[in-house]
């Protein structure tokens, strides 16, 4: 037994700046950003750390730290990265740091909206590092909660509405996926939630195929998963950039992360069940989400269901239970958490300043904001799939892996890539290129510092793109853990 | 790693290198920006051609790769380079044009607010067609031919706060992502298939039969591809509107090299076509449909670059066809002897364009025309060159071309070949004669006049070394347009080896046909444009339907608008009517159902003591009868 | 003598306690039936510790007790009515609804 080490400080990062926050009055509202951002500083550095100590070729649970909690109903203190996790821990620094970044102009009730930020951040760090059921589900639920709040005040577009229908769908998520996680820990009878003891129990065969189901959907309502989808496109409209940022970036990889981790290698019969289904459903959510964002004006609608499409790949990917499918899907999930935080980023910039977010009644800005919009057409193009981004190799492997398992399903997929492209081409035509509409009134350029976080996203996409391996070396051998499990 | 492969290798970073300098840092400095560019494109050049002189063996390709993506059940995906003839070839082309089109830009686009941006994005251009010749891998090939894709919409869609450039960007993207989702899923069941991508690998199973590997299917998937990059077919009509474009990037792109990419992947992989017979049949079809097609458009055209554009479908048909008739050499010096002319036409036409301010050739042609010399000589020497008038190179090329069908094909689809021939020359000098013999400008048709590109107000002080520098690239090429055709025999050497050559001054009575149809067509445009008194129009012209129909690109765009286009938007409609109504109305639905349930169960809630304690009486009243009559407790 | 006889004027007086709780409108006569429940509930008690067995004076011990407690619960309650008095000038439970879901 290991005792806490660098996972743990890793979930006291966010824990303790929320505490450091807390304790500065709110009239200083300068010191209580600074300190977020030395706080997502820290959480990039130990994420770093972990990722130096994170020992690639060796496929098993990483850095272990077992402490026993609650002995009496087998609750410990247990963490663990593997290559699943892994990239979705740096993907949160990223995106956390980056959206501190991003939110440096917030005037409104600035040391709620960080407490409540890092507050959200230390769920999914937990969620992420957590090889305990009972505290994967607490992260979980630490990490959905705060969103309410977050959209409800700070949001934009019937942001009550909108914040109300994510934490209801996000809580019948919940209402899903609890008892299922109890039934499995009853099912096993080892008095135990660690995820590890749980995975190597076999399951009888009837209720894995009757309890799969549960955790499925439950999960994948916080992925965005047809047709329980429709929160996320609306909570994206309401909720500030930050939150937007971190809700599509990082907590509909939540969902997937909960399939990958607790759904599929509990239950693998329950999954080689029901995997034609979930396929079936996954290629709904691609073709209908880039459909529908074909018709949208709002930029952030048609980014939300392009997020929607773009999680479809993800939940596809896992459906396929084939090396390539689910090493594409882990991929897809970092990939789209960068591209669409980037997404979000520039458009929370535009709407800042011009107010609006109607690509009608925008047009031209790349004349007036080059660089503001620079960073959205390069979201939209690795949206669309443009090599040299990391989305193109995420995809590609996920569409590989499907054309073994489901041909027919692999070739409806990438006939959907013509509309998206479509999409993302009317956003950047519509909205960036054309003549200018003569009411708008154009603001200055985004200033340097506003570009910083931006670029980081753009370069680390552009880094994956350009040599997917440094991220493939390091999720392939957890996958073929992981097929083994399945098989 | 050999020096070839690293002059390979060279040859891909300075532009790329180029690329992220210029866009990053160099934005605000518009002459350093086209002197990186400049340089960069230098050093491809130079390496090309060291590769050229270096890797002359046919037949024979040296890969050289490392991993870059691992794939289940196979060793991963290696990518690298591939040096053999056809690629070193193809990449001293490339290089050769971007760098023409780039010192001919210096002078084209001076003062242009975007300069440094546009030697950014050219450079982008550069080192992605050079990663497409030299790729070794497929995938990587698909990559790189995306990347393509990318210059070509960022570049088309230059002057973006204009609405047509715009939307010919995306119109273009749009176009040839159709045809590469065909690509793509070729790419992805070989791989499936096979497990590997290497073109040589790919090639030797085309001929052995792997398991689960249908030739014909994967064969046809990957056509999809080369018909929307090289504008063939159902999806030309992006190139066309293409135009929009600045002028160098329609040479550049949109003629020598880009578009020639999709003849490029059939020449690469033209084992693997062979070996699918009914395909390569269907594509030789397809191409003398778009050759003839095209020609027509071109004769009513008059914008000089739209009749460029269709005259490059057409070029592009004639390389496709040699190639389904089995010639590789003979497709390939078409497509190097065409990407010469071909830059040149449109680098001369920049020039009347840049001193007219009108792509319209009747708007050109009153504006002195005769003054540009440089224009003038490229013009007509690349007009001679595309018509196929010996000893131009373009005569040379066609006549293989043609020697190559007259061999394998024969007769109808040759007979339509050789009216094609007809046709090119026909409508080529329909071109020269409006645009240098004009008398006055008629404005009054001035509503099809597509706006001069570049109207940005700065004319008045173009220099002499702006002149300088369009007029030395044009005349460089122009003197290439005589040297070109002559190289005949070393394509064939090096690309088909194992084909008879025949030599390139070999005039048989296929070629004296052809002469007869040029000549023909050239009369026939003297008659109708040059005499002095011509009507000047053309005999399509004269006729309403064809000439709406011709110059509507065959009414191609308005059935796409009216049927696809439609029903993909009515479809999306449908999904976001869905969405607002039935799954967001159906969750609305349980969220107002519960606040229902909860009204009405509230109810209960009266606030009235007395109601209360009246219900817990009753309540233990009955349970008091229930207990009694089951006897008490359990 | 049978226990009957007291039973059956507990019950009367328990039902008359009941009938003045649930009808009266008037929080003070509210407790007093409430009381006259109470004092049923002792009759009871005392009537049925005879019957036990027992000593019957553990049954008087008994109802003396809830006498004190009763007498403790109307203090309670009286100065609970005074206050709601002062704060809504009435001890009419019609209007004291305002605990209404």
């Amino acid at each position: 037994m290991n005792g806490p080490g660098l996972l743990t400080l890793l979930v006291l990062c966010p824990a303790v700046g929320l505490a450091v926050i807390l304790a500065i009055p709110g009239r200083f509202p300068k010191a209580i950003k600074v300190a977020s951002a030395l706080t997502g500083l820290a959480t990039l550095l130990v994420t770093g750390l972990i990722y130096a100590k994170f020992d690639p070729a060796a496929a098993g649970k990483q850095l272990l730290e077992q402490v026993p909690w609650i002995p009496a109903v087998g609750i410990e203190w247990h963490n663990g990265v593997d290559g699943i996790s892994l990239p979705l821990l740096v993907l949160t620094a990223i995106v956390f740091f980056t959206g501190v970044l991003v939110m440096w102009e917030l005037k409104e009730r600035v040391k709620e909206y960080f407490a409540f930020m890092t507050l959200l951040v230390t769920g999914v760090f937990g969620v992420f590092v957590s090889l305990d059921l009972f505290f994967f589900l607490f992260y979980y639920e630490l990490a959905v909660l705060p969103m309410y709040l977050l959209i409800a005040v700070w949001g934009s577009t019937r942001k009550e509405y909108g914040a109300m229908k994510l934490t209801l769908y996000l809580l019948a998520g919940t209402a899903l996926v609890v008892p299922a996680a109890l039934a499995v820990y009853w099912a096993a009878g080892l008095n135990t939630f660690d995820l590890v003891r749980l995975g190597t129990v076999h399951y009888g065969h009837t209720f894995q195929i009757v309890v799969y189901p549960f955790l499925f959907v439950g999960f994948g309502i916080l992925a965005g998963m047809w047709p329980l989808h429709t929160w996320s496109p609306v909570g994206h409209v309401a909720a500030p950039t930050a939150v937007s940022m971190l809700h599509a970036g990082v907590l509909m990889k939540l969902g997937a992360y909960g399939i990958l981790r607790v759904a599929m290698p509990l239950l693998p019969e329950g999954a080689h069940y029901w995997m034609l289904a979930t396929a079936i459903l996954a290629t709904v959510n691609i073709v209908y989400g880039a459909f529908v964002a074909l018709s949208q004006t709002d930029l952030k609608f048609v980014i939300g269901f392009s997020s929607v499409s773009h999680m479809g790949i993800v939940l596809l990917g896992l459906s396929t239970m084939s090396q390539d499918g689910i090493n594409g899907a882990v991929f897809q999930m970092f990939s789209h958490g960068i591209m669409t935080a980037l997404f979000f980023a520039a458009v929370g910039y535009i709407y800042d300043r011009y107010h609006t977010r109607d690509m009608t009644r925008l047009g031209g800005l790349s004349k007036y904001v080059p660089v503001a919009s620079a960073f959205f057409i390069v979201a939209a193009l690795c949206g669309a799939g443009v090599p040299g981004f990391a989305s193109f190799w995420a995809e590609l492997l996920v569409f590989l892996g499907t054309l073994k398992t489901f041909p027919v399903l692999a070739w409806i997929v990438v006939l959907a890539l013509v509309v998206t492209m479509a999409y993302s081409m009317r956003a950047i035509v519509v909205g960036f290129f054309g003549a200018p509409h003569e009411e708008l009134h154009h603001p200055a350029d985004i200033s340097l510092f506003l570009s910083l976080p931006r670029a980081i996203l753009v370069a680390v996409l552009l880094v994956l793109g350009f040599y997917p391996r440094l991220m493939l070396d390091i999720i392939d051998p957890a996958t073929r853990a992981l097929i083994g499990v399945l098989k | 790693m050999t020096g070839t492969v690293l002059a390979a290798l060279a040859a891909q970073a300075a532009p790329l290198l180029a690329c992220a300098l210029i866009l990053i840092f160099l934005r605000g400095r518009p002459r350093v920006a086209a002197g990186t560019a400049i340089a960069a494109l230098t050093v491809s050049f130079a390496a090309a051609a060291f590769l050229v002189w270096q890797v002359a063996v046919p037949n024979t390709a040296s890969v050289s790769q490392t991993l870059w993506l691992p794939v289940q059940g196979g060793a991963g995906l290696a990518f690298g380079v591939i040096l053999d003839p056809l690629a070193v070839t193809m990449a001293l082309v490339v290089a050769a044009i971007t760098l023409a089109v780039m010192v001919y830009s210096t002078g084209y686009m001076r003062g242009d607010p975007g300069f440094a941006r546009y030697f950014g994005f050219l450079a982008l251009f550069g080192w992605a067609m050079l990663g497409l010749v030299l790729a070794s891998n497929l995938l990587q090939l698909l990559v790189f031919w995306e990347l393509v894709g990318l210059a070509s919409f960022l570049l088309i869609g230059f002057w973006f706060e204009r609405e047509a450039p715009a939307a010919a960007a995306r119109k273009a993207f749009l176009m040839t992502r159709v045809g590469d989702v065909g690509f793509l899923l070729g790419v992805l069941l070989l791989i499936r298939a096979l497990g590997v991508a290497t073109i040589p690998d790919v090639l030797a199973a085309a001929t052995s039969s792997a398991p689960g590997f249908t030739v014909p299917l994967v064969a046809f998937l990957l056509l999809m591809g080369v018909v929307g990059k090289s504008a063939q077919g159902p999806l030309f009509t992006w190139l066309p509107d293409a135009m929009e474009g600045p002028t160098p990037v329609s040479a550049l792109l949109h003629s020598a090299t880009m578009v020639a990419a999709g003849v490029f992947l059939v020449a690469r992989l033209h084992p693997l076509f062979a070996a699918a017979p009914g395909v390569m049949q269907g594509l030789l079809w397809l191409a003398l449909v778009t050759a003839l097609a095209s020609a027509t458009m071109a004769m009513v055209a008059n914008d000089i670059k739209r009749v460029l554009a269709y005259s490059s479908i057409s070029q592009l048909s004639y390389m496709l066809m040699a190639l389904a008739a089995g010639s590789v050499a003979a497709g390939f010096f078409h497509l190097t002897t065409h990407a010469g002319f071909k830059a040149l036409l449109f680098l001369s036409s920049g020039i009347f364009i840049h001193h007219a301010h009108s792509n319209d050739m009747r708007e050109i042609a009153g504006h002195e025309p005769l003054s540009q010399k440089a224009g003038v000589i490229g013009l007509v020497a690349g007009s001679l060159a595309l018509a196929g008038v010996i000893p131009f190179a373009g005569y040379f090329s066609k006549e293989m071309v043609l020697g190559a069908m007259g061999e394998r094909v024969g007769g109808v689809v040759l007979a339509l070949a050789y009216l094609g021939a007809g046709l090119t020359a026909y409508y080529t000098f329909r071109m020269v004669f409006l645009t240098l013999r004009g008398q006055t400008p008629r404005r009054q048709e001035a509503r099809d006049i597509a706006p001069a590109a570049h109207v940005a107000g700065h004319e008045e002080h173009f220099s002499a070394a702006a002149h300088a520098a369009m007029a030395w690239p044009v005349l460089a090429l122009a003197a290439l347009t005589l040297v070109l055709g002559y190289l005949g025999g070393f394509f064939a050497t090096r690309l088909s080896p194992a084909l008879p050559h025949e030599g390139p001054f070999h005039v048989g009575g296929g070629a004296l046909v052809a002469l007869a149809l040029v000549a023909a067509g050239i009369a026939l445009a003297w008659y109708e444009f040059g005499r002095a008194g011509a009507l000047r129009l053309g005999f399509a012209e004269r006729v309403p339907a064809l000439k709406s129909f011709f110059g509507d690109n065959w009414y191609l765009d308005r059935l796409y608008k009216a049927t696809v286009i439609r029903w993909t938007l009515a479809l999306s409609r449908a999904a976001k009517w869905n969405d607002h109504t039935v799954l967001d109305g159906a969750s609305d639905g349980v969220a107002q159902g519960t606040v229902w349930g909860g009204r009405i169960l509230s109810m209960v809630q009266n606030g009235f003591v007395q109601a209360y304690v009246a219900v817990a009486i009753s309540v233990v009243a009955a349970l008091g009868i229930w207990l009694t009559r089951t006897g008490g407790l359990p | 003598m049978s226990p009957a006889l007291y039973l059956g004027f507990a019950t009367l007086l328990f039902g008359v306690g009941l009938y003045g709780l649930l009808q009266r409108r008037s929080l003070v006569a509210m407790l007093i039936s409430l009381e006259l429940m109470l004092a049923a509930v002792s009759v009871n008690v005392v009537a049925l510790t005879t019957l036990t067995g027992h000593d019957a004076s553990m049954g008087q011990v008994v109802a003396l007790i809830l006498v004190g407690v009763a007498a403790a619960e109307t203090a309670i309650g009286l100065s609970l009515f005074v206050a709601i008095h002062r704060a809504s000038h009435s001890i009419d439970v019609e209007t004291l609804s305002e605990l209404k879901g």
